[in-house]
């Protein structure tokens, strides 16, 4: 008995490395491997690229004629001085050579500030032409101007003038005192977003995997391996091949990415150091955020390796094979829910189904902290549901895997599975 | 005469269908056993419970090698439904397939090219698969199931596909094999290839032995003789009414005269008529084609 479980074991290993070699080896792979963050880059780029593109032409230089009456134009022309491309002028001649001067003119205006203003609270800018471009932070800086200007017309302290000129901000917080470290977040969310990425290559292994057993019965490979190798050491040997060859993708992506981030940054947050970055990833959570990835991958791989004997081809899969291989993606059904409420009646039920706990328990982990009883039942569920998954599947790979010429239907994989 | 597997009384059922019904043999060392019956008559199943890919519902496959442990690594296997990875290197897949029958790589490498060079494939090593003829891709599937020097070789149509060339090639390397002490199991419906190379006949019928002999006393058994005559002449009415003739066949110039079980030819050739023009004639037993046709009708 020994003997038959280290050959299983040998020959698996032996399956996963030819896996791995033929996946790494092959050219279609090693050029999306290199080239795929390299689109992602480029895709994430051209955006911005094109706002850059399609930013209006700099605005005209505008020049506004201040005709003073109470004597603010100095104070005036500091405010509005860092304001691109507009210049103020005073103008001290009557009014109607003034407006004779910019008539016409898209790039002049006037403003005639009087007493009157307090009064009717009225100012009005004349421009040259309808399409004359007043900035709209001169608008601001005048109104500014001329409060402060009244303010101290009715004697109130230069002091009380600019927070009164500063107006008031609302902040919004919560009860509890929060750290406002804006890298807390980044910290938190770290060890998640890597076992979610995990989790998203090793499902694309799950598909690689299936492609695997496919291209076995395509090349009339299977019974050969089956003469050497039991059906159990050849389909574990894939899952796990696969995966190791995910892992080698992963990496590669994370060194792209980690670059990225050591020499561009993170938008908003600026630089961060690679090493610390890296400390985020290892948390005190990561062993079970992994432990619930590599699950919900073991799971998937074996449903996969399964229902890859049962077709010929992926683009001739019949309904129920469809349908199988959808349920991945049950899970993103869940995500809203669950960051909406972790606590709720959905994460829960998310939890304890199988094909959405992975997810499920990886958003949970992260938002909240769960009692050991909330985190020990998955765990249980998972790892029971996996391991009849996988027997599940052995069954209907070994069988499935030497009919040649026909997809298989539920009836008769319902039949390999009772055998 | 050592033997190196013994098959005692499996059968195997799917769903209500019996296709494999109680068969028993042995195959010794350094033999040919062909393994002979029509499409669906249970050869495959029977292969495939040998190589441990399907188990029998009942009976025992017993191997007597040394190591028992690991005794898929003693056998080559080249069956019916075969191919290669039509992405991968020739001499990578070999390789392969040699490492997961337990054969050392650096000695496996050395065969890779011995055999390359004999089967005039020198310069295909680092082909792909797909980049091969359907012949060379044959003699590549060929070279996988012998590289690790196995005890037993289990052959499944090994022929099909093939030009005479590489049928002669192949019969030459598989006679070596036998004489070298490999078991050989050979599975044909080419049945002038599998009298050529064969000592013994293991024939399955709707899942049943029906015959299980050498060659030889399998003719002797069942096959009677036959007495072929070229003739310019409709020779078929004289020799109607001869009570040694089982039945007549006629094709062109040729009359064949089946004659009936016990009949001497050299009493037959003695009454041949003396008003017949003869170009040719030839007496032979019936072949194995005709044996293996009368048997399946007859069961």
């Amino acid at each position: 008995m020994k003997t038959v479980q280290n050959n299983t074991i040998r020959n698996g290993i032996k399956v996963a490395l030819w896996e791995i070699r033929k996946l790494v080896w092959n050219k279609a792979f090693i050029i999306s491997l290199l080239l795929t963050p390299v689109i992602w880059g480029l895709f994430m780029g051209l955006p911005r690229l094109f706002e850059k593109i399609g930013e209006p032409a700099a605005a005209p230089t505008t020049y506004i004629y201040i005709v003073d009456e109470i004597g603010i134009y100095e104070s005036l022309s500091q405010k509005v001085s860092d304001i691109d491309n507009l210049f103020l002028r005073k103008h001290s001649g009557p009014i109607d050579d003034l407006r004779n001067r910019i008539e016409g003119d898209e790039n002049a205006g006037y403003v005639h500030i009087t007493e009157e203003i307090f009064e009717t609270r009225l100012i009005s800018v004349m421009t040259g032409t309808g399409d004359t471009h007043i900035p709209l932070a001169f608008n601001t800086r005048l109104k500014e101007t001329l409060t402060r200007y009244e303010l101290a017309m009715h004697n109130v302290e230069a002091g009380d003038i600019e927070k009164i000129v500063a107006g008031y901000f609302v902040s919004v917080s919560p009860v509890i005192e929060e750290s406002v470290d804006p890298m807390d977040r980044v910290r938190k969310w770290v060890p998640p977003i890597f076992a979610m990425i995990i989790f998203f290559m090793v499902f694309m292994s799950g598909m690689t995997t299936m492609q695997s057993a496919i291209s076995d019965k395509r090349d009339k490979m299977i019974e050969i391996l089956l003469s050497s190798v039991s059906a159990s050491s050849l389909m574990y040997g894939k899952i796990i091949g696969n995966f190791f060859a995910g892992l080698i993708q992963l990496a590669v992506y994370l060194i792209y990415a980690l670059m990225f981030i050591h020499f561009l940054g993170i938008p908003g947050l600026g630089h961060i150091p690679v090493h610390q970055l890296l400390s985020y990833i290892i948390s005190p959570e990561l062993p079970l955020l992994l432990f619930f990835a590599l699950a919900g991958y073991l799971l998937f791989s074996s449903i996969y390796a399964g229902l890859g004997a049962t077709m010929e081809d992926v683009m001739n899969a019949g309904n129920f094979q469809g349908i199988i291989m959808l349920l991945p993606a049950l899970s993103a059904l869940f995500i809203s829910p669950v960051i909406g409420n972790p606590e709720g009646i959905i994460a829960q039920i998310g939890s304890y189904i199988p094909f959405t706990a992975s997810i499920v328990m990886i958003l949970r982990i992260t938002l909240i902290d769960l009692a050991l009883i909330e985190i020990v039942i998955p765990v249980v569920i998972l790892l029971a549901s996996t391991m009849f998954m996988a027997k599940l599947a052995g069954k209907i790979f070994r069988t499935g895997m030497l009919m040649y010429g026909k997809e298989a239907d539920p009836k008769e994989m319902w039949k390999w599975l009772r055998q | 005469m050592e033997t190196l597997l013994n098959i005692r009384n499996i059968s195997k059922q799917f769903g209500k269908n019996t296709v494999v019904d109680q068969v028993s043999f042995d195959v010794h060392k350094g033999e040919i056993l062909g393994v002979l019956g029509p499409n669906g008559a249970g050869k495959t199943t029977v292969i495939r419970s040998i190589m441990d890919i399907i188990r029998p519902d009942s009976g025992e496959i017993r191997f007597n090698f040394q190591d028992n442990n690991n005794f898929l690594s003693q056998i080559g296997y080249l069956p019916e439904e075969r191919g290669l990875y039509r992405d991968s290197r020739v001499t990578d897949i070999l390789l392969y397939l040699a490492q997961l029958k337990e054969y050392p790589r650096d000695r496996a490498r050395k065969r890779v090219l011995e055999y390359l060079a004999k089967f005039d494939l020198e310069n295909a090593g680092k082909m792909k698969i797909k980049e091969l003829s359907r012949g060379m891709a044959q003699k590549v599937q060929f070279i996988g199931a012998i590289l690790h020097e196995p005890a037993i070789l289990i052959l499944d149509e090994p022929f099909s596909g093939l030009d005479p060339v590489s049928q002669d090639v192949f019969s030459e390397e598989i006679r070596n094999l036998a004489r070298n002490g490999v078991a050989v199991l050979f599975s044909s419906h080419q049945m002038n290839l599998v009298e050529n190379l064969c000592d013994r006949i293991f024939m399955i019928h709707k899942g049943k032995k029906v015959l299980y002999d050498t060659l030889l006393r399998i003719k002797q058994d069942f096959g009677s003789f036959k007495c072929e005559i070229m003739s310019e002449e409709n020779i078929r009415d004289k020799f109607i009414n001869f009570k040694e003739t089982e039945k007549i066949e006629q094709e062109g110039l040729r009359t064949t005269i089946y004659l009936k079980k016990g009949v001497e030819p050299g009493q037959f050739i003695q009454k041949l008529p003396d008003n017949i023009s003869i170009e040719e004639v030839t007496i032979k037993r019936d072949s194995l084609h005709d044996i293996f046709v009368r048997t399946v009708t007859e069961n």
